[in-house]
């Protein structure tokens, strides 16, 4: 399937309300030819209704849309050149499978022949060239799914919208057409926005992620980015979970701070943003880099008690109290046991893992 | 764990709680439909002279243009009837389940008013409008439209106009029942592929109200065709309907074989063409629609 993946798509302060509330709260993108970005963030921070805004489902208020550098904010759906995967797929039930992927083509009077050219082509995309003839209802879940993905793609939209689209499978089947559809996504180069609350999904898929919260953007950034270096508390404990401790900053130099916790932890960690001596901040660790041990502290280093285990197979998550907070350290297999509830030990988290982020208002 | 044991007394109880209104059926309807049967079989009336089975009523009425022509128009209005519901019922029943809330509630009261007032009452309702000096023919006059009444009244169209509004709730209820089963991101994934409006409703709407328009078309057809009170008043005593003719045959005149040949063969009728209108709605291009999943 050629052409496709030239497409950008801008997002200029569109701002949406329902009934005086803000939905979509002042939001500027822009996304690349070939690039899949997700919207990631809890039910209600303005993801799908950002989604529905360039399918058009939605007006905004104001503010621009532009595909390939055209407005069409004021268009109707069926004028804008996208394709939405549904959350539900919302297949046409009463339409044979090659009828709902014809649809699209049918409605913009594309000849007979080519329409099945085009069908076929999108089915063997899918690996379903050979359930062209049965009805939706006759398929699993994951192959509704896909063919809701064939009957966007046989378009060849300028844009592919998926409003969760993985959300009503299992997670085995989840994680697999995860890994499809972003192949599929690569292998055409077509322009992208992909709806989750789901964290993990947002991370495995994305070329970047944009998080959003109360209709805003809190942060865009590649998934690695976004993972080690959030600008906000709400990010780090989104993406990942996070130990955020309240701190007052003690000294800076240059985008390293030095905190203290309880007026007795001190910590040195990397600035999100420009911090201010006396300012109450968040220090920001992952579990994975609260680091365990017998010995006596170092630097970054303080005694703490061992509150809780937690054993997941893989992995173990120690529960530590620290003064008047609760740090969760993650430790691999079989190392929980060296730590029973009750023990002291002294945790460490590394200066590059610690980030300060501003406290939230 | 399910055993066959437990199966088996689930189907006694599900048989059980079926069996006071499969009972009703058979006594107020399978019986008497077998007893008109055996009647207009009979050779003459069972208390006359002279039994025997024979099959004259039948003759009689095939070989007579005066039946053929009531039986033709019988089905001729309860067709015009079900077509006009369904074309008035339908934008009813997508504004119905299109409406939320008290909108909704109010809607759906005002449809129903129908249903709640005697068949009577409303049918001499429309003798007041339609009557020669009836509120049409009055504004008709008044406007300089027509000089002298027109004849409205104890006409086909009366009828119709009659039977169409008492039958409009009736397939009004059923098409807005399916328009409420579909999925409402079914109607924004087509519009997302580039269907209009008018695109939306041939090709989705349309399409997916299909088992409720089958359920309202035979409910108003079945009960046009057989309608007594709305042909009587409406058609008055020279417009013959099928179920004047029974009437007066059993009723009146006590011709029963004869009565009960005309009820067989209107009830035969009505059932065969519904059946094969469901066949053809059944298999029909959307069939996959009317599959239970």
């Amino acid at each position: 399937m050629p052409d496709l993946g030239v497409s950008t798509v801008e997002l200029d302060h569109i701002v949406k309300r329902y009934n005086g509330l803000i939905a979509v709260d002042d939001v500027t993108l822009s996304i690349g030819p070939g690039e899949l970005v997700t919207l990631l963030g809890p039910s209600g921070c303005g993801k799908t209704s950002t989604l529905n805004l360039i399918a058009g489902f939605l007006l905004p208020d104001s503010g621009s849309i532009r595909i390939n550098g055209s407005s069409v904010e004021r268009l109707p759906p069926h004028r804008r050149n996208t394709a939405m995967v549904f959350q539900g797929y919302a297949l046409f039930p009463h339409l044979t499978v090659a009828r709902n992927v014809a649809f699209g083509l049918e409605m913009r009077r594309v000849p007979r022949p080519e329409i099945e050219r085009r069908v076929g082509e999108a089915l063997e995309l899918v690996r379903l060239a050979a359930f062209g003839g049965r009805y939706p209802a006759q398929l699993s879940g994951g192959q509704q799914q896909r063919v809701a993905i064939a009957r966007a793609l046989a378009l060849r939209p300028d844009v592919l919208l998926m409003d969760e689209p993985l959300s009503n499978l299992d997670a085995k089947l989840r994680e697999e057409m995860r890994g499809e559809i972003r192949a599929l996504q690569q292998q055409l180069g077509i322009t992208t926005v992909y709806v989750t609350h789901d964290q993990e999904e947002a991370l495995a898929l994305s070329d970047r992620v944009v998080v959003m919260q109360s209709g805003r953007i809190e942060q865009v950034g590649a998934p690695r980015e976004i993972y080690r270096m959030p600008c906000t508390a709400f990010v780090a404990d989104f993406i990942g979970g996070a130990n955020l401790v309240p701190v007052r900053v003690v000294s800076t130099a240059g985008d390293v701070a030095a905190v203290i916790a309880d007026d007795r932890f001190r910590f040195r960690g990397r600035a999100a943003t420009p911090a201010s001596v006396g300012a109450d901040m968040l220090l920001m660790v992952r579990p994975e880099h609260v680091h365990l041990a017998a010995g006596p502290a170092g630097a970054n280093s303080h005694p703490a008690t061992v509150i809780g285990t937690a054993f997941l197979g893989g992995l173990s998550f120690v529960q530590l109290r620290l003064g008047r907070h609760v740090l969760r350290a993650r430790i691999t297999e079989g190392n929980a046991d060296a730590y029973p509830v009750g023990s002291e030990v002294s945790v460490c988290c590394p200066a590059d893992n610690c980030a300060v982020l501003p406290a939230p208002r | 764990m399910m055993t066959f044991g437990t199966q088996r007394r689930r189907r006694l109880v599900a048989w059980g709680l079926l069996a006071p209104v499969l009972l009703l059926y058979a006594i107020m309807l399978v019986a008497p439909l077998i007893n008109l049967l055996v009647q207009s079989l009979h050779a003459a009336a069972p208390e006359q002279a002279g039994g025997g089975i024979s099959l004259a009523a039948y003759a009689r009425f095939f070989g007579d243009a005066f039946f053929l022509t009531v039986m033709a128009r019988t089905l001729r209005v309860a067709a015009i009837v079900a077509v006009l519901c369904l074309l008035f019922g339908w934008p009813l029943a997508y504004h119905l389940s299109a409406a939320r809330g008290r909108t909704r509630a109010y809607l759906t009261l005002v449809i129903m008013v129908p249903l709640l007032i005697s068949v009577v009452v409303r049918s001499f309702g429309w003798v007041v409008i339609l009557g020669p000096h009836g509120l049409v023919n009055n504004t008709l006059m008044v406007l300089g439209l027509t000089d002298e009444p027109l004849r409205l009244l104890f006409t086909e169209g009366a009828v119709i106009v009659g039977a169409v509004h008492m039958l409009l709730p009736l397939m009004v209820l059923p098409i807005s029942a399916a328009l409420d089963n579909i999925d409402p991101a079914v109607i924004r994934a087509a519009r997302n592929l580039g269907a209009g409006p008018v695109r939306v409703f041939a090709r989705v709407l349309l399409p997916l109200s299909l088992p409720g328009v089958l359920a309202g078309l035979t409910i108003t057809f079945g009960l046009a065709a057989s309608a007594f009170v709305t042909p009587a008043a409406l058609g008055g005593a020279r417009l013959k309907f099928m179920s004047s003719l029974i009437y007066q045959y059993n009723v009146i005149v006590l011709d029963w074989p004869f009565g009960g040949a005309l009820s067989v063969i209107l009830v035969a009728t009505t059932v065969l063409i519904l059946a094969l209108t469901t066949c053809a709605f059944e298999r029909g291009p959307f069939r996959a629609v009317f599959r239970r999943s």
